[in-house]
Order: structure tokens, then sequence, then C-alpha cells
């Protein structure tokens, strides 16, 4: 049946696969990479262009921290929603000293709000923003594209023949994005669901997965 | 650990129909442990991820080993859909909460128990 191929379901490249990827960090580099947030005060910035990775190591922070006993207050911004809202603001002045609060896409905010986000999150625990480029808070993780990491990626998605086949495809498309591996990635659902990529050898399940260790920072 | 199982009755219904089937489940007998049974939808694609949970029906205590027949009442939309940028796909899962096994069965809502076909 046609339609069933090119069905959302089936794409190998839908968002929950996408999304299944996340660093793989050793135990001892989780900790060591805890230990220098710790060391920063808890008050730091992973910086990168977009598509490298910031919002998914962030995630995965906040999940550390989480398990050990931390509460987080997440704040997402966009280009289509720049600014903090009022209950943004409320929620974020409202943090107290075991409350993380993490801001992604804190390269939206103008200075003044930048710099009351900065000085209303010291009452707070602690903060963590994901930026486009250093705004004056330490630097937890530089995120940097990385080819080799969107390889890899292409290659547990599809399958390891469809990504020899596409792998021509993926670098010039690498190029042609600037890097972004998430528009990447978007491009290469739209071609499997225009019927563009020929042929998917299993890949992997849905479930947890990560790119390899050479890859992952 | 803890196991659970959901059977559903059958694939498809239409909108407006008894959704129905059995959990099963064992328990490492864990104080606290309850067993959690909901209807939702979600959705699968290209785009952010979404999610609908329409009725939740929760046992706060119980047997360490035991089944139970469950029934809920499907809505009207959304429908059952299988696009290209985005599939809608209905579901009843079983946990054990907290931290516990899960188990989820799809099914079809749409007229005629059908799921509809985007081009």
């Amino acid at each position: 049946m046609t339609t069933a191929l090119r069905c959302a379901r089936e794409n190998p490249f839908r968002t929950e696969r996408v999304l299944a990827f996340r660093y793989r960090l050793t135990a001892d580099q989780w900790e060591s990479l805890l230990e220098r947030f710790a060391r920063l005060g808890y008050r730091a910035s992973l910086v990168g262009p977009e598509g490298t990775g910031k919002t998914t190591l962030r995630e995965d922070v906040e999940a550390r921290l989480g398990e050990r006993g931390w509460r987080i207050c997440g704040v997402h911004l966009c280009r289509q929603q720049p600014r903090l809202s009022l209950s943004q603001r409320r929620r974020i002045a409202d943090a107290g000293p075991s409350t993380l609060v993490t801001v992604d896409g804190g390269e939206q905010l103008g200075w003044l709000a930048w710099r009351w986000v900065c000085r209303t999150t010291r009452r707070a625990g602690g903060l963590l923003a994901t930026l486009h480029r250093d705004r004056g808070l330490a630097v937890l993780h530089r995120h940097r594209p990385d080819i080799e990491v969107l390889r890899a990626m292409v290659s547990r998605l599809a399958g390891r023949d469809a990504a020899v086949a596409l792998d021509k495809d993926v670098r010039e498309m690498y190029a042609e994005y600037g890097g972004n591996t998430r528009d990447v990635l978007r491009a290469l659902y739209d071609r499997w669901a225009a019927g563009r990529i020929a042929s998917v050898d299993g890949g992997m399940h849905a479930s947890k997965a990560a790119v390899t260790d050479e890859g992952a920072q | 650990m803890s196991q659970i199982q959901v059977q559903l009755d059958g694939e498809a219904v239409r909108p407006g129909q008894e959704v129905t089937g059995t959990v099963s489940w064992s328990l490492q007998g864990r104080r606290g442990d309850r067993v959690v049974i909901r209807l939702f939808w979600y959705t699968q694609g290209k785009g952010t991820e979404d999610l609908g949970v329409v009725e939740q029906k929760t046992i706060p205590t119980p047997a360490a080993s035991s089944s139970e027949r469950f029934s809920f009442r499907a809505p009207s939309f959304p429908w059952s859909y299988a696009g290209t940028l985005m599939a809608i796909t209905w579901a009843v899962e079983a946990a054990v909460e907290p931290k516990g096994s899960v188990d989820r069965k799809q099914f079809v809502l749409g007229p005629n128990g059908r799921e509809i076909e985007g081009k």
C-alpha cells in the first residue's frame, strides 16, 4: 500500500526517533560536567549555533539534576515568542534556592531582559541558558557543528545501507544548512515522505539511543 | 520487576462507542504502587509531538496479582489519521506507577472504524 510507505508513523526521521538521541557521556563524564557546573555556582550557558544539540544537553542536565532533588523552572523562547511573558517572569522571580532556572533560547532576549534574568535568578539555585553567542555567563559547554554526529544519527535512523546511499546528499545538505543538524534531519524527513529515499533497512526502535561517543560532544 | 499487560477487545471503534478490554498485572509488592489506565491519542511525524489524555482510571490499592476489565467511551474527535507530515494514533495504556512497567495497545478510532488516510 503506497500511502502506508509514506506514512508519518513509518518515517525513520520522525520527531520521536530523533528526540531519542541523547548525549552519550560516561558516568565519569557526566559527573565531571555536573561538578564543573557546581564550581560555576550553577550559573552557566550552553553556547553554539542552531541545531547543534544545546537543547538536548540542557534536557539531559535537567534530568540528572532533577534526580538529585533539584526543581526545574524552564522557560522556552524562540523567534515566534522572543519575549518573556508575565507568567514566565513570575515563575523566574519565584524560583528559590532549590530551583534551577533554565532558559532555552536566551539569545532572543534583549539586553535589558537578559540582565533582568541574570539578576533575578541570583535568588534561585542556578541558571542554565542556551545561547547562540556568549552573553557574559560562564560557558558550561560550547557546541560546534559536527557532521560525524549527523552521519551517525542518519545511520541509526535510516539504517546503514540507506545512510551510505545518502551520504553525499547528507554532506551537501549539511553545508547548505550551515551545520544545522536539526534542519538536515527535517529535510531528510521530507525526502523520505516524498519517496525520494529508496529503502530503509530497519534502523532503530524509538527507544533510547545515542550518537557515538566520538560524536556526542 | 512488576509486569502489566493490556488487551483490547477490538482493533477499531467508531466515535462514541466503548473501548473495552482487560488489564492484567503482577506487582513487586512495593508500598504505594498503583495501576493507572489511560485512554489517549498522540501525534507522530515531523513537528512537535502532541498528546491528549481523554480519560484515566486509577486502581489505588491493587492486589499483588490480578486483572480487571475497563471501559472508556471514545470521543467524537480526533479520528485516527495517517498522513505524511503527521499521524494521529489512539491507544490505551496501563502503567504501574510510580516508575513501574508500562504496556500500550493501539486501536483505530474513526467513522466506520477505519483510519483516515492523507495524501
